[in-house]
């Protein structure tokens, strides 16, 4: 029987802020496990603490909501007593980027075989407004009233130095972009990064409107294909990127510079995701950035089986008669 | 006729001690003695050789009947040099023997161990001890000159001589000996050529006077092995994974001394154990939950500050009511403090060091050997009442030796995992409190579980106020109902007519066994429970205290279990106690209370 994403909906009461980006990402997602195939009794969500984390509750599958910033060690673990469990990784800017660094780059190095959606909102939200580690300096916060002096941290530069098998971007606001993503993060074998630009309305309210805004979208964000030129500005680009030995340049489409120069993307290309990763200005790009193969995470298997008497016996014994 | 003997071997962390003491208590116990370890080394890896802070200690005692410790002053010292005589001397007994490698009393060892030039130590010593003067390099090279080694290849060999030299001297089987050091160093005939050495050197010469008969003590029937608590620990959970049939996820971050659980576990690669060195202690924590929420069951291990660094992570497992084990391996703290030193000085964090109301079961190992039964008695209560388990052991049991009989698979204790029917609610309640375990991948069991507070029954978020009553009752009652599964409470000395009671708990019990006895042998009325639960404590525990007029509670900390005790009780106990880094021998806690 083919399941729809209703089936997927639990009994609980939805308590996001009217409004939130995290609707948009709760019905893409739960539209992609329906789409896709999953088995309710087969997934397990795993989060952290934060408003995203509150995304298993409302999910009808097996769910743990964690601790802050230990989603990726709880998911290692049951990865490890069952890999054959569909597990994903809810979590937010504060809780895998603050206090849970430590336990995403290793996930990521490791290749857990999880998909990790981190919303990234830019701030803390369920605390009430202070800054976040990703909060653009100067940022007014509640705990910033004379803005952020803080640097952010960029998560894609981030997960690829980690060793991240799969990295990409989406939005709360392309709904046909983010279901795309979430499927193909859902495919990767390995740890797949997805960082989903997620609006909070009461705290930081448009943050990503540069990008997710239909009047300034096609300006601003590069929607990467495999394969093809990295090219923006509407169905007929105006611009787009070079790559001047290694050195990235906006270049305007026309007669100096056709599309047949641009840089072509390749997502296996690991120093030109960087390059893509490092655009932090109003340009910024959207889609899978970077993609490897590498062995997932699994156990060690014994070299040899013993029974737990020929354990209990191993090494030097004697007997008396 | 001597009933035990103490030796205590010391020199630098590269002479072998271990390698030679651990030798000689199998052989000891293979020959039919009784034998107790105690190993004394410093947190550093390879301190400076010859120097004060380099020297480690291992002590151990061989004995004709049951013992319970490595015993208190030694009968005899072997010394590879001048730095750890200095360090060691008032561990001997007057008018002990003392085996001084004649080479680490040069002038060189003397400068070493920051002593005068042209002290003559050894004539000293002759003041207090036998010495008996052994030439151990030129012996050991006389040894292997055949083997045309360098000279540094042919001093490795040193601690094979001594071995030679101890084994005749306490009547050890040379040949069960010979056999060992044949299949072991198949590829290193020195040691075997050395150990020859040691043993004519004893024979023919100096040795005659100090020989010391200790009787064949009549052990039980069995397959036996000699057993520290760390491979105690190790072999305990595997027989706990095997016994429960569920996959069992071990994982840990490396710490002092809790770490040799894992590499034991590593060498032995029990089949239903799944390995995972994390990448914190945290991470070592919430994998494991994440393990025991998919249906197999969590454990790992830290040791002082890493107890602390996972206690966020107890929370979870207290408020999701998933079965956790957590073995403690106490050293010496706070902080950094004394790695490889021992202490039960995280009691009270064991006991109360979580936020919020968070009870949970607290057991502790009495020795190597009962490491063994602890571990498996862990994860028992662990699985059948759905809880985390927090094991303590400390420095002492994981470092020390003893015989250990082996157990029969068939004699091990049944561990049976609640319910996992998809249709009982995922926080419904059995008799005794405790909620179905239901795995990812049960049909129609999809559930939620997480930190929030949830509904009785169902486990939905709740913030309602009598609910959280309710559920932080109900959570406390189901880690009482613990008790279920103990055994009867063990007195294990009593006195018709004591009105005095010891309460002691941990590693302790040795030291404490042997000066209880000591005591009715010395015709004092005093009666003796060794706390295997410290919560929820027996349900027998308090009548039997009451019986008595003075309690007196042993403990290596400044009084945690009496404070604890005193709280819960509101009578008056005396507290014996100290915080050294070192346990307690027999003698001392004969001078600390009358």
């Amino acid at each position: 029987m083919e399941l729809t994403s209703k089936d997927f909906q639990s009994p609980e009461d939805v308590r996001w802020c009217p409004g939130c980006g995290d609707y948009s990402i709760l019905k893409q997602f739960t539209e992609v496990l329906a789409s896709r195939g999953s088995d309710p009794d087969r997934t397990v969500l795993v989060s952290g603490i934060g408003c995203s984390s509150r995304l298993p509750y409302y999910v009808n599958s097996y769910g743990v909501h964690s601790l802050h910033g230990r989603a990726p060690s709880v998911a290692t673990g049951i990865k490890l007593a069952n890999p054959d469990l569909e597990v994903w990784i809810i979590t937010g800017d504060g809780d895998a980027l603050s206090i849970g660094g430590n336990q995403l780059i290793h996930a990521l190095r490791r290749n857990l075989n999880v998909p990790i959606l981190l919303f990234n909102n830019e701030i803390y939200g369920l605390t009430k407004g202070q800054y976040s580690p990703t909060s653009r300096e100067g940022q007014v916060t509640k705990s910033t009233p004379r803005g952020s002096v803080d640097h952010p941290l960029n998560p894609l530069t981030l997960a690829l130095g980690a060793g991240a098998t799969w990295v990409a971007r989406s939005m709360d606001r392309s709904p046909a972009h983010l279901r795309e993503q979430l499927a193909a993060s859902q495919s990767h074998q390995g740890s797949a990064l997805l960082e989903i630009y997620q609006n909070c309305n009461v705290f930081h309210d448009g943050a990503f409107e540069v990008w997710t805004d239909k009047t300034s979208q096609a300006a601003h964000a590069v929607f990467l294909e495999a394969g093809k030129p990295v090219a923006w500005g509407g169905s007929e680009p105006s611009h787009a990127l070079h790559w001047n030995g290694g050195r990235p340049e906006v270049r305007e489409l026309g007669r100096d510079f056709g599309l047949s120069d641009a840089w072509v993307h390749d997502p296996s290309d690991r120093i030109k995701a960087f390059a893509l990763a490092s655009l932090e200005g109003e340009l910024r790009p959207f889609g899978l950035l970077y993609r490897a193969e590498r062995p997932v995470f699994a156990a060690a298997q014994p070299t040899e089986i013993r029974s737990l008497s020929e354990l209990l016996r191993s090494g030097r014994t004697w007997t008396v008669e | 006729m001597e009933s035990s003997v103490v030796v205590l071997l010391a020199g630098d962390s590269g002479d072998g001690i271990q390698l030679l003491g651990g030798e000689l208590v199998r052989a000891a116990a293979q020959s039919g003695r009784d034998v107790r370890t105690f190993s004394d080394f410093p947190a550093e890896i390879r301190a400076p050789q010859g120097t004060l802070s380099g020297v480690s200690g291992f002590q151990f005692r061989i004995a004709s009947e049951t013992i319970h410790e490595p015993g208190s002053l030694a009968d005899c010292l072997v010394v590879f040099n001048a730095a750890a005589y200095v360090k060691y001397r008032d561990r001997l007994k007057p008018g002990g023997l003392l085996v001084a490698a004649l080479e680490g009393f040069d002038a060189r060892s003397l400068a070493l161990a920051k002593l005068a030039a042209g002290r003559d130590l050894l004539a000293e010593a002759r003041e207090q001890f036998r010495v008996l003067d052994l030439p151990l390099k030129d012996l050991t090279l006389g040894a292997l000159r055949e083997l045309k080694l360098s000279q540094s290849d042919t001093m490795r060999s040193r601690n094979m001589l001594v071995l030679g030299v101890l084994v005749w001297m306490y009547g050890i089987s040379a040949e069960a000996v010979e056999a060992e050091l044949r299949s072991r160093f198949k590829n290193n005939p020195g040691n075997l050529l050395a150990y020859r050495a040691g043993l004519n050197f004893a024979e023919t010469l100096e040795v005659q006077d100090y020989r010391v008969d200790l009787p064949v003590h009549s052990v039980e029937r069995g397959t036996f092995k000699t057993i520290n608590g760390s491979q105690a620990l190790a072999l305990g959970l595997a027989a706990a994974a095997h016994q429960l049939g569920r996959p069992m996820l071990y994982a840990s971050y490396p710490i002092t001394p809790a770490s040799e659980i894992l590499h034991e576990l590593a060498r032995l690669q029990p089949q239903f154990i799944t390995l995972f060195q994390a990448e914190d202690e945290i991470a070592a924590v919430t994998s494991a939950i994440g393990a025991s929420f998919a249906g197999g069951i969590g454990v790992t291990a830290s040791s002082g500050p890493g107890l602390s660094l996972k206690s966020e992570g107890l929370g979870l497992a207290v408020m999701t009511e998933l079965p956790l084990v957590l073995i403690a391996v106490q050293r010496g703290g706070p902080s950094t403090g004394l790695p490889t030193k021992t202490e039960q000085s995280d009691l009270t964090q064991a006991l109360h060091g979580r936020h919020g109301e968070a009870p949970l079961p607290v057991l502790a190992a009495r020795s190597s050997a009962d490491a063994f039964d602890a571990a498996i008695l862990a994860t028992k209560i662990a699985v059948e009442c759905m809880t985390p388990v927090i094991l303590l052991s400390d420095a002492y049991i994981a470092g020390s030796a003893q015989p250990w009989r082996i157990p029969e698979v068939g004699e091990l204790p049944a561990i049976t995992a609640p319910s996992a029917r998809a249709s009982d609610l995922p926080y419904a309640r059995d008799a005794h409190g405790v909620r179905p375990w239901v795995a990812p991948g049960t049909a129609g069991g999809a559930h939620r579980i997480g930190g929030l507070e949830g509904e009785v029954d169902t486990g939905r978020i709740s913030y309602d106020p009598e609910n959280h009553q309710a559920m932080v009752k109900a959570r406390a009652a189901k880690v009482d109902a613990a008790t279920r599964l103990y055994g009867p409470l063990e007195v294990v000395q009593r006195c018709p007519g004591a009105d005095t009671l010891v309460l002691a708990w941990g590693s302790t019990y040795g030291a404490v066994r042997s000066d209880m006895e000591r005591r009715s042998a010395a015709g004092q009325k005093v009666d003796y429970i060794h706390l295997r639960h410290l919560h929820p404590l027996h349900p027998e525990l308090k009548k039997q205290v009451d019986r008595y007029r003075r309690i007196i509670v042993i403990e290596m900390n400044e009084g945690q279990l009496a404070q604890h005790l005193q709280g819960l009780w509101a009578i008056p106990l005396e507290s014996v106690c100290k915080t050294t880094g070192q346990p307690f021998n027999p003698d001392e806690l004969a001078e600390l209370w009358n």
